[in-house]
Parts: C-alpha cells; structure tokens; sequence
C-alpha cells in the first residue's frame, strides 16, 4: 500500500473554510446536535404554534418534550453570543436535520455553514462583501453578490443570497451564471436581546448555507447521497 | 399563491410592465416567483408570498400594490380605501359569539330573495385562472372577494337554518365531546372540544368549522333564496391546530392561519354583498358586527440614520420620504425621524427594522454597496475541538486512512425521533461501529478497484447515549492475517497528538476489525492550542461519477526477454483492453533464465451495465494476441 488516505470531502471543505473565515476574523464555534427547542426556535423568534415553524420539518426526539435534532446551525447564534461580548465573528460548520423524503438534492443529514458578525456598525453592506471575499477565495474568480427579499424570522432584513462568478479563473461550469446560494440577513433585535446583546448598541449579519450544496457546486458531485454513504468509491476521489 | 395578471391589471390606470418584466421586479423588491404561466389570455404567475406578508398578500390586491410601490404606478383604486358602511341592521339574525378570543370579530349579511344560477363567463374566468372551480353566482362571488382582497367569506342557505320567534340566529362556539360535522364536500370529520364551530343557535346544529370549511347542512343550491354571508375573524393559532388536527387546509385556513386583521371583515363583506347583488340580485336586508375590542392601530418611527446604519446605504431624507410616499403610508416628519401610521393590513410592520427592510427592498438591494469587513481587532478563537479533529484527519490520512461518514439514524438505539419520513431507522447510533463494519464490509468486496490489499477507514461522529451527546472516534481496518488491528493504531496516534499515555486507552472499545474511543473525552485532556495547522493550496479536483455495476477481475502473466520494461507492457494492455478497462496493476514480477515474468491484474468494469464473462474473455484473447505478437513474449 503506498497511497495516503482520503479526507472526507465534507471535511476538506470545512477545512478551507475556516482557513478562508479565520483570516477575515471569524472564530470557529460549535453547539451541540441535539437541541432543545428554546435554542432551536424559541429564542431565535420562532414562537411555538407560529406558522415560521413549518418552514422546517423538524426531527422530535421521542419521550423527550421539548428536544429536537437541531435543524439548523443558528442554535449557536444565541449560545455563541450568550457567552462573548462584541465584536463577534463566528462561523460554525456542522450537522443539521430535516425530516423530509431523501433524493438526489436532499437528505435528513447534512451540513449547514452558519456565519455571525456582530459589531456597533456592521451593516447589510458588510454582509455582501464578507461573502463576496469568501467565495472568491473558495471558487477562485471574481464574484458579484446578489439579494433578493426573503424571511427568517431569525433576521430583519432577511434575504436570499445568489451568487455569479466571472472571471478566466472561474470554474467553467459554474462561470457567469446566478446560483441561489443561501439565506442571509441582519441579526433581529428580539435574538439579539435574547441572548443578552443590547440592540440598541450592536447590530449586525448572520447567514446560513448548506455545505453540501456548496461541495456539490466545488467538486460537481451530482448526488448528495453520496456524502453519507461511506463509500470509498467517491471519497478516495478527493 | 396564483395571481391572474389581467386581475391585477385592473388596479391601474396607467399601463404596467409585461408579466415577465412584473415577475422580474417581483423578484428581486418582494417575493420568488414560482412559474410565470400563459393562461388563455391571461397569464398566471405563482408568487411565493413571503410568511411574514401573509397577512396582506394573499390576494390580488396586495399584490397589486407591491407592483404599485414597487413600480411607483399608483393604485387606481384601493379597496381597502374605502370605508365600508355596515351601519344598516339586520333584523331576522343575531349573533353569539362564546370567546371572542378565538373569534375577535363576526359580520354577516342577509340578503334576500337572490336567484342563484351560473356565473357569468368573466367570473369563471378569473377563478379558473387561480385554479378555482366555478360553483354558482354566489358562491363564486365569495370566493373572488377573497382571492381579491384577502377576507375568506362564507355563504349560508337561510332557508335552512331554524328560526325562532321570527329570527335566525348564528352562534360561534367550541366543539362539544363527540360532536361530528359533514363538510361541503361530503367528508364527515369528528371533532374535539379545542375545534370552533359555527352552528345554527338555534337548534345547535354544526354548519361550518370556523374559518377553515362550510358544512352540508346550510349549502347554497339552485333554489336558495335568502342567504346570509359571514365574514369574521378567526384566531390564528387555533385556526392553525384545527387544521392540522384534521388534515383539513383550505384557502380560508391558510389566510387565517397566518393572521389577519379583523378590520379585513368589512370589506370582504360589503365587497361580497355588492358583487352578488350585481349578479344574482336580492335585496340587502342588513348587517350584523360583532366586534367587541377593535385593535388599536401602530405606529413605527425611523430615522434617516437608523435606515443608513442597518443597510450600509448612503440615502437622504427625501430618498426615504419617496419611498414611504410610494406605499402611500401616512406618516409625520420630526427633523430626520418618519413616524410612520401603520395601515391595519401590514401586521407585520411593527418595529423600526421592519420598516428598514421595506424601505431597503424598494430603494433596491442592488443599490446597497459591498464592504469588505475591516480587519479584526481582536485575536482569533482557536476551537479545541476543531484543531484536535482536523490534525487527527491529517494524522490518519498520513496512515492511509480514509475518512467515511455514515448515518447517525440506525434500527436500535437508547433515543429515538418521532415520525421519520423514512421509518425504519428511528433511532440515534450509541456507537461508529455498526455502520463502520458496514462500510469496511461495502469497501473490502470493491478493493480491487482501488488497487487495495486492506481497507482502512476511520469516522468523526456524534453519538448520544440516555445521559449524553458525546463526539466519537472510529477506526476501522479488514485485511489479511498480516494487517495491524486498528486498536494497535491509537497509541500512536494519541503520543502524536502530545499525550505520552492516556486513561483513554483504557476505555477502547474494540473488535478484531473497529477500534472506538471517546474523542471529546480525549480533546477535553490535550493541551490548549495555539494556532490551526497550515493547509494546503486548494485542489481542482472535479468528482467523476463511479459505476454501480460489478467489476471483473483478469489476471495475466507473461514471459517477456530481459530489459523488456513492465510500463511497455502496461501500454500495450490499456491499449487493447479498451474503455472497459477500469484499471491494472504490477503484482508480480521475478527473472530467470535470462527471462523476466510479469504478472498483472486487469480491473474491467461498465458505467453502463454488468459485463459478461465472454465479453471480457474476448478482449482477453484480443490482449494476449497483441502481446505475443512480439518477438519472445509469451503468455503464461
């Protein structure tokens, strides 16, 4: 045997991510898997019996009131900012859960990218061009942000965020087109009291992006399947 | 929910843009569009009206006005302008209302003596064009005031109501224990306490369950005469667990389920009563509203800085009053402060960066500049987990590990999820090693293809036990007699990481094939890091879809003179074996006799289908003809 092992490509895109993050400032922070439904909705402006709710099909864990697998990342939004003062510039990769019917663009695992800055005068503006910068550096090329109007009840304002990348070093599948690539916005002031941070001083973004959508777009994997299937006969390609 | 281009074409004067230049501007000032779609001559666009404008926007008014604002075209008339007049009385109908919690306003309407028949061809048209069937004159103008303002109404038969002392009454109460409703399409639900009815108040009898469906007992037909119309206001939450309770939703549920305004309930009204008059006669005996506590109306303040703050904009003061002019707010200006009077619609505009973010989708999110962040002022957080983590995925590679992921949803475990879509895999892994076997077991049947003597894999996971979530490390090896036992790894590994000797160890669980250890247990006792480990440069790599059919193993030795090379043979093989040839490799290789002995083995396999034995003996026969064609190569 003489070739090396594989890293997941999960892995190794996680790890480019935060070597891109960490040099713009942004900790890596993590929360665990199974939340309670306080981090998971409550305090992030999702009340119970609010019909923002069923925008996600949620995993309850069995005898357990009040438990859920997390179905999003932004759970450590409020923990994050429950324990730290600003400035905050956190990411956190990790695990999510959606109780939905699997297929080739979905699966109930898979892996979200949350971002979180917070300062005195950070501003949808910062937003743009926080991404902006990522991309460019994880696609190469050069990249042009767009927003469309959208709702989280985490966010106001909340918007989807497309991307294009342009540009000779562009990968040629994904050159000159608009890829719908995430859910952003500023942080609500009712999350960011609810985590002890005064709106009235700070503000700030936080946006929330799937992983695996983003290695699918990276690596032109065709099926997100693929990711938990163990299976050497697509991991030892990366 | 669809909206009918020429509808909404009728809210102006003033021509509007295309119905693909309205689903471009939709999109990027309010709302996704779903399809744009030509429909006769009409064309329908689905607009994916955003949660948190449901209260205003499921209706083609409301979407008229977002092309209003949006456009800067004015309204040519707005129905929600006009206050509506319910001041005359109705004298044969009195209404009860048990909560007005759950009911916070109930109007009606009794007009008598309309002919119900079918609705004229404009009519059918506009509801066909919103994927509504055309059920009768009356019916059908309940339905185009709601698609057109957003109020849900219902339409009673009178005539099949009792009446007492000359009088119908209407009561809005609770299910009781054991009650059941047959709805307009003949489905019998059975109901519980929390469910609101609308019931006949004088016989008790069910006739509608409140905001969600009409029954069968009051239906209007053919030979209705006198009608009585509601339109009221259903609390949202309820509205909501009925529906769910049921599996019953309906137009009507969905716009109460997200919250509407009780003064929605006079226009719907006065809108319907005009429309079934124009089209099926009758005379308006009068109303009845019961509307204990109307809401108090809000009102928003923002400044011109707050507005530039949020979204990193530069706009002046008369930018912004443009803005607030186009959606025809009232509103006062104080220096550089807009206080704005929240119109009874807009429940969703309660704070300032409600209001920040109306303003900030018209002026244009295009419009708002790229910052890059300023550099950080104070250190990076190095996560102890995440450092621990990657350097082990480094370690392992470097030891010819690859890193699988694997489900956290198997068949047993000590907690479950409740109702998985996909069933048979309710519970949460206690451990990596079940679906590690598996996935060693999948890879050792294909190490041919990887040109593998052993397997090695390793997992990074989650696992959660009654008491705890605990982060997991798996290690997994299948090879010969001769392969290391992946237990045998971890003390390496853990003196790399910097820990000479480790309780850990003590706590391996392990079998002959997967060695598990408690990672988060093990990162808690390394020592504080200090800096991430330097990566590598990205790679380009683009993923290559793999076959799922079975591959076929060949393997040929041949006698070849001396100073032959194995990468001349390697070429002429890749060249004769063709595109079934997945891949091969040098096993063997000795001299004798002034000879050398090649051996190699042959990968074949299809992206297309299973290949048969002849079929590759075949382009065997075709390799080994072309390698004997020279000069002392012979197979063996």
């Amino acid at each position: 045997m003489s070739q090396k092992g594989h890293l997941h490509p999960v892995s190794a895109l996680i790890r480019e991510i935060n070597t891109i993050f960490s040099k713009m400032g942004f900790s890596f922070a993590e929360g665990p898997l199974l939340e309670s439904e306080k981090y998971n909705f409550d305090l992030l402006n999702i009340p119970k019996d609010h019909p923002a709710r069923d925008m996600q099909d949620t995993f309850w864990i069995k005898d357990e009131a009040g438990h859920v697998l997390r179905t999003h990342t932004s759970p450590v939004q409020v923990r994050y900012m429950e324990t730290h003062k600003p400035p905050i510039r956190i990411i956190v990769p990790g695990k999510v859960f959606r109780n939905e019917a699997t297929d080739v663009t979905h699966e109930a695992e898979f892996f979200q990218l949350e971002g979180l800055m917070i300062d005195k005068n950070v501003t949808l503006g910062h937003l743009k061009g926080t991404l902006k910068q990522f991309f460019e550096e994880l696609f190469g090329g050069s990249v042009d942000i767009r927003l469309r109007p959208s709702f989280f009840a985490f966010v106001e304002p909340g918007a989807e965020v497309d991307m294009r990348i342009t540009g000779v070093n562009a990968p040629e599948k994904l050159r000159d087109r608009w890829i719908e690539i995430m859910g952003a916005g500023m942080v609500h002031p009712t999350v960011l009291r609810n985590a002890g941070i005064d709106p009235d001083e700070y503000q700030g973004f936080a946006f929330g992006m799937g992983i695996d959508r983003l290695a699918l777009l990276r690596y032109g994997i065709e099926d997100v399947r693929l990711v938990h299937s163990g299976d050497l006969r697509f991991i030892n390609q990366f | 929910m669809k909206i009918s281009y020429a509808w909404v074409e009728k809210y102006f004067e003033k021509p509007i843009p295309a119905p693909e230049k309205i689903a471009d501007v939709i999109t990027f000032h309010a709302f996704e569009i779903d399809s744009v779609e030509k429909k006769g001559g009409d064309t329908v666009l689905d607009v994916k009206v955003l949660p948190d404008r449901t209260h205003d926007c499921l209706s083609h008014r409301g979407v008229a006005k977002e092309i209003s604002v949006i456009c800067d075209i004015p309204l040519a008339s707005d129905p929600l302008k006009k206050n509506p007049d319910l001041s005359r009385k109705a004298t044969t109908l009195t209404v009860t209302v048990e909560d007005p919690r759950l009911c916070p306003r109930y109007g009606a309407a009794v007009i008598r003596g309309v002919s119900v028949k079918p609705s004229p061809t404009w009519l059918k048209e506009r509801l066909e064009a919103v994927g509504q069937r055309s059920v009768n004159n009356v019916v059908d103008a309940t339905n185009f005031v709601m698609f057109n303002v957003g109020q849900p109404l219902h339409a009673f038969d009178a005539s099949k109501l009792s009446e007492k002392s000359g009088k119908y009454a209407i009561a809005v109460r609770s299910a009781k224990k054991g009650e059941s409703i047959t709805t307009l399409d003949n489905k019998k639900y059975e109901l519980t306490e929390s469910m609101l009815l609308i019931t006949d108040g004088n016989s008790g009898e069910p006739i509608g369950i409140a905001g969600i469906k009409g029954g069968k007992a009051a239906e209007i037909n053919e030979t209705s005469k006198d009608i009585i119309i509601e339109s009221a206001n259903f609390n949202a939450v309820s509205t909501r667990k009925t529906s769910h309770a049921l599996k019953l939703r309906t137009d009507a549920s969905t716009r109460f389920e997200n919250d509407l305004s009780p003064e929605f309930v006079g226009y719907g009204l006065v809108g319907a009563v005009e429309l079934i008059q124009r089209l099926a006669g009758g005379e308006l005996e009068g109303y009845i509203d019961e509307y204990p506590k109307p809401p108090e109306g809000w009102t928003v303040s923002v400044s011109r800085d707050e507005v530039n703050a949020l979204l990193g904009t530069k706009m002046t003061s008369s930018d912004i009053e443009s803005i607030l002019k186009r959606f025809t707010f009232t509103y006062e200006i104080q220096g550089e402060t807009f206080h704005v009077t929240v119109p009874f619609e807009r429940l969703d505009l309660r704070i300032k960066e409600d209001l920040i973010a109306d303003i900030g989708r018209i002026y244009g999110y295009d419009n708002i500049p790229t910052i890059a962040p300023e550099p950080l002022v104070q250190p990076l957080e190095i996560n102890k987990t995440f450092y621990y983590t990657d350097k082990i995925r480094t370690l392992l590679a470097e030891r010819e590990f690859s890193e699988v992921y694997t489900s956290v949803f198997t068949k047993e475990g000590e907690r479950a999820v409740q109702n998985k879509v996909e069933s048979d895999t309710p519970y949460l892994r206690t451990n990596l090693t079940p679906s590690l076997e598996s996935a060693l077991e999948m890879n050792f049947k294909n190490k041919e293809l990887f040109g593998l003597e052993e397997v090695r894999i390793f997992e990074i996971g989650q696992t959660w036990t009654k008491k705890e979530e605990k982060l997991m490390l798996g290690l997994a090896i299948k090879g010969n007699k001769k392969s290391q036992k992946p237990a045998d790894i971890l003390p390496e590994l853990i003196k790399e990481l910097g820990m000479d000797h480790s309780d850990i160890l003590q706590n391996v669980r392990m079998n002959s094939s997967v060695a598990e250890i408690d990672l988060g247990a093990l990162v808690e006792a390394l020592p504080e890091p200090t800096s991430y480990q330097k990566t590598e440069g990205l790679t380009d790599i683009r993923y290559k879809t793999f076959s799922r059919f079975p591959f076929v193993l060949r393997d040929i030795a041949l006698w070849v003179p001396e100073g032959v090379t194995s990468e001349e043979i390697a070429k002429i093989l890749t060249e004769n074996a063709g595109d079934l040839l997945h891949s091969h490799k040098l096993f063997d290789e000795f001299r004798k006799e002034g000879k050398i002995s090649y051996a190699f083995r042959l990968v074949f396999q299809s992206l297309e289908r299973t290949l048969s034995d002849e079929e590759v003996n075949k382009i065997m026969e075709k390799v080994v003809k072309n390698l004997e064609k020279n000069e002392g190569w012979k197979v063996r």
